[in-house]
């Protein structure tokens, strides 16, 4: 006996491309959410990324532009699926159908598509990440720190992003069924969405506001901080509102009017009008593929812009290991290192040991209260290693005659600031254990990447006169030198390093920026020292993490090991940043192929018609390749200039220039460009070719 | 059978509210065939949307037997929709999925009386409408004429106490368009079915018992056809081209 059920489930079968492409939408875009979430929320990415973090905030930000992005596009497959079924609906409701009855089939088949979509999206997406992480660890870079670990936050998300996409799916289909008027209803599948007109200033004007919103957005946080001495909040981030403007804007623009004011006008119209008279969905869709795009690019910048750094600071250090250590630690001695060099048939030359001193220095301390801060000077603000000059001349050669009382401070080789700053504005030093005080001027700097912020070198009778009376652990000494064959000197380098370690005590296992000085001070002042809690992070145990490679406080520098171990000492960054970018241009390639999918069944009856007016084969192909190129190459310009023009802008804006390192670092990330955009410009060539098959083009 | 009494309807753009139906008032008895003509713009297809609650009006009433439309629930249309109405649309409104015997039995379906004789109604009628052969195809498959046999079919399972007919010929070719004014004739003969149809086609409202001419929203002209169908198009024709004069 045939009943509305089974009726309903015939036209089911009949139409079955209508929900696998809802399908679809749904289980890619739980997968590929469930997926990213699973490396977000990875302990393994946890331990490594720092809370609070730029680059935790830097993936979080991506992570909410795919959101949105995959909700987005699911969302539009919805509304393209319930104007599919609004013919059929209104032939139900024009025969008497009543709205329960309907409300009851529809509901039904909706909560067994999404359910089992979104399920099934959430339940591979952890596979998926452990798969494609795996993938990295032997294609790209394996430490023990990449070992995956899941998080099982990560189904939390999975399952607030799913939860999400079936009410939003039960909301449209309530408001579907609710609807009164039933020619609106069965007309609804035929109904365009023009975009209305727009004037021709809105491209340019476009440009413009990208242009504010990406320095609004970018120096809007630094003038409230340095001019207001104001922390604001989240919201801040409103000011980049422009910029997403200006995208939209141009994207009206392109498709409305295009670029080349009217000429060709004749010869692209039907290009033009069936891609106006989409206007809408076609603008919405471009618009979450520039974002992903620009959030896909922004995450594959990391490797080349990290790695060409790491590489150019290991060419530009001065010597081929330096190591230092307090002297109260038992660290390996001249001759022992001579002696593993020999066993390791290394050859050294220009051995070159120095002693200096830690002193403390004066300055203006940051107070934070609640969202404001002030300065206070503070006699003793800070500890600082100071080289007697004749130690330093022994060490590096160079000499400038520092007379009484003059400091030379030291600056990244070339010539940008360290990472935590100059020491410029040093005026008094003080011995914190005998109360010896010397008033300083900061009159010149030395270029020694190596060095970083945390030194300065002094005239011998002075560093004599403040250094007398400083026990061991406030006396440090550097170890210099070069070997002949620095390339084969990574067996050594890698022994001595784990010899010096062994020998070091655990009470020197601390934080670049910790020092006993500063120490003292803070807890006399709070009774805490905040930099106390990351000594868990530097353990022995831990030596060959990120965090310790790159923030230990004695942690040597070897030439050889800089360069070699450059992705592995980043391995988790770099993953996690490739696989943020990987996820968001797969879902790029998905949204474009699927717009170009229903540009094609939504206009078949065009191009029939077309071709009954003596349209050839030609006239059609440039037709379909017009929208489809559109769809995909300006979304892609968008967001690579957009992208390219940013990271121009952050690294231009760190120091008020360009580095030499930079540049290069810039050179790599457009060789980035170049492979993602032939790779697009391959999907693309792929959906031209499906959306031709298709028309029967 | 069916009251239209001062029916008003206006359309809202944006800026401007434009008024289609201007207190339209006119009855169709049992039995009857009613066409209803007038240029683009008229109102025609508001008037019967109105009636077949498809869409809302603003003002007037319409009775269908004993019931007044506007009063009923979203329920009791559904109801007035299935069981006294049967509908024919210009682009015929079958569904693809569906062979052409299942579209004509959907009314039954959808209300639930899937008995024995489900099949046995939709069988006399597509018998009637000599459809019988194509039972098993789909709508892709059959001509223009033969989906509006079909929809006229789908429309008359229910035995309607009216069907209401939007340009049911507007896509067909002349002799598609003589099998369905045929089929509705058949219809209004053979089964005492009162047939409410919105054309444009002077030839195909000539087979009707009355036409209803309107113009700019309101009724121009009533002609009860008296003599043979050639005599009557003329008439129909001699309005027409009374009122275009009227119009320039």
């Amino acid at each position: 006996m045939l009943t509305f059920q089974k009726v309903y489930r015939i036209l089911r079968q009949k139409n079955r491309g209508q929900y696998a492409l809802l399908v679809f939408c749904d289980f890619i875009s739980v997968l590929l959410m469930t997926s990213y979430a699973a490396i977000l929320r990875s302990p393994t990415v946890l331990n490594v990324l720092p809370e609070g973090g730029d680059s935790r905030k830097q993936i979080y930000m991506i992570f909410v532009l795919a959101l949105v992005g995959c909700a987005a596009f699911t969302l539009y497959a919805a509304s393209l699926f319930f104007r599919f079924k609004s013919r059929e609906m209104g032939t139900f409701m024009a025969l008497g159908a009543p709205k329960p009855m309907l409300r009851r089939v529809l509901y039904r088949e909706l909560a067994v598509i999404s359910v089992l979509s979104c399920g099934a999206g959430a339940l591979l997406g952890v596979p998926l990440a452990m798969g494609i992480w795996q993938l990295f660890r032997i294609l790209l870079v394996d430490t023990q720190e990449m070992e995956f670990h899941i998080g099982a936050s990560c189904f939390l998300i999975a399952a607030a992003f799913s939860a999400f996409l079936i009410l939003a799916l039960f909301l449209m289909a309530a408001r579907f069924v609710r609807r009164t008027n039933i020619i609106d209803i069965i007309s609804e599948q035929r109904k365009c969405e023009p975009v209305q007109d727009i004037p021709r200033w809105f491209g340019w004007v476009g440009v413009l506001l990208c242009v504010i919103g990406g320095l609004a957005g970018y120096f809007t946080p630094n003038f409230f901080i340095l001019v207001l001495h104001y922390y604001p909040g989240a919201w801040v981030n409103i000011t980049y509102l422009p910029l997403f403007i200006g995208i939209y804007m141009m994207l009206l623009h392109t498709v409305v009017n295009g670029w080349r004011g009217g000429k060709g006008y004749y010869k692209n119209i039907i290009t033009h009008s069936m891609m106006k008279f989409q206007g809408r969905q076609t603008v919405s869709n471009m618009l979450v593929m520039t974002l992903l795009l620009a959030g896909s690019y922004y995450g594959s910048f990391y490797t080349p812009i990290s790695s060409v750094g790491s590489l150019m600071n290991a060419d530009s250090l001065y010597f081929d290991g330096l190591m230092h250590y307090r002297m109260d630690q038992d660290a390996p001695t001249r001759e022992e290192i001579f002696q593993m060099a020999g066993e390791e048939g290394v050859e050294i030359i220009n051995y070159q040991e120095a002693e200096c001193a830690l002193l403390a220095v004066d300055g203006d301390e940051y107070i934070e209260t609640g969202n404001t801060w002030h300065t206070e000077y503070r006699e003793i603000l800070d500890g600082y290693l100071f080289f007697p000059e004749s130690a330093f001349e022994r060490l590096t050669g160079q000499r400038v005659g520092l007379t009484s009382g003059e400091i030379y401070t030291f600056m990244a080789s070339d010539g940008g600031e360290p990472q935590f700053g100059s020491g410029y504005g040093a005026t008094l030093l003080t011995n914190t254990i005998t109360g010896e005080q010397l008033p300083v001027e900061v009159t010149g700097d030395f270029r020694f990447t190596e060095f970083g912020s945390r030194a300065f070198v002094m005239n011998d009778e002075d560093y004599a006169r403040m250094a007398k009376g400083l026990p061991d652990d406030y006396r440090e000494t550097y170890v210099g030198f070069d070997v002949v064959d620095v390339e084969a000197s990574y067996p050594f380098c890698k022994r001595l390093l784990n010899e010096f370690l062994d020998r070091m005590g655990p009470e020197t296992f601390r934080d670049f920026s910790w020092n006993q000085i500063s120490r003292e001070r803070k807890i006399a002042e709070t009774g805490s020292y905040h930099l106390d809690e990351f000594n868990e992070t530097y353990t022995s145990e831990k030596r060959d993490s990120t965090w310790f490679r790159m923030y230990a406080k004695y942690m040597p520098k070897f030439r050889a090991m800089e360069r070699a171990d450059a992705l592995q000492t980043m391995a988790v960054f770099i993953t996690v940043f490739l696989y943020i970018s990987v996820v968001c241009y797969i879902a790029v390639v998905l949204i474009g192929y699927t717009r170009c999918r229903s540009v094609a069944l939504n206009n078949r009856q065009v191009y029939e018609d077309l071709r009954r007016l003596g349209a050839d084969r030609n006239y059609l192909f440039r037709s379909v390749r017009g929208q489809v190129s559109k769809v995909y190459f300006i979304p892609a310009a968008i967001g690579t200039v957009v992208m390219y023009a940013f990271m121009c802008l952050i690294l231009f804006a760190n120091d008020g220039r360009l580095s030499g390192q930079e540049l290069v670092g810039l050179l790599a990330c457009g060789g980035v460009l170049a492979a993602l955009s032939l790779i697009l410009w391959l999907c693309y060539r792929r959906t031209l070719r499906s959306v031709c098959e298709t028309l029967s083009i | 059978m069916l009251t239209v009494t001062g029916l008003h309807k206006s359309y809202q753009t944006a800026k401007n509210t434009y008024e289609v139906l201007k207190g339209v008032s006119f009855t169709v008895e049992d039995g009857e065939f009613v066409a209803v003509m007038g240029p683009s713009g008229s109102g025609k297809t508001t008037l019967l949307n109105c009636i077949s609650c498809y869409i809302p009006f603003e003002g007037g009433q319409i009775t269908l037997g004993e019931q007044t439309l506007a009063r009923l629930d979203e329920a009791e249309l559904a109801l007035v929709r299935n069981q006294k109405l049967g509908f024919v649309f210009q682009d015929f409104m079958l569904l693809d999925g569906l062979t052409v015997q299942e579209n004509i039995m959907l009314p039954r379906i959808i209300s639930g009386r899937t008995g024995s004789d489900m099949q046995e109604s939709a069988e006399r009628l597509m018998q009637l409408f000599g459809i019988a052969h194509i039972a098993a195809k789909y709508p892709a498959e059959i001509s223009g004429g033969e989906k509006q046999r079909t929809a006229v079919a789908r429309a008359l399972i229910n035995n309607p106490y009216l069907i209401l007919a939007d340009e049911p010929t507007g896509n067909l070719d002349s002799k598609s368009s003589r099998a369905v004014i045929e089929a509705f004739r058949e219809a209004q003969k053979g089964l005492g079915a009162t047939i409410f149809m919105v054309t444009h086609d002077s030839f195909s409202a000539s087979f009707c018992d009355r036409v209803i001419i309107l113009r700019d929203g309101t009724v121009y002209r009533t002609l009860q056809k008296t003599g043979s169908r050639t005599a009557f198009q003329d008439a129909l024709l001699d309005v027409i081209r009374e009122m275009n004069g009227a119009e320039e």
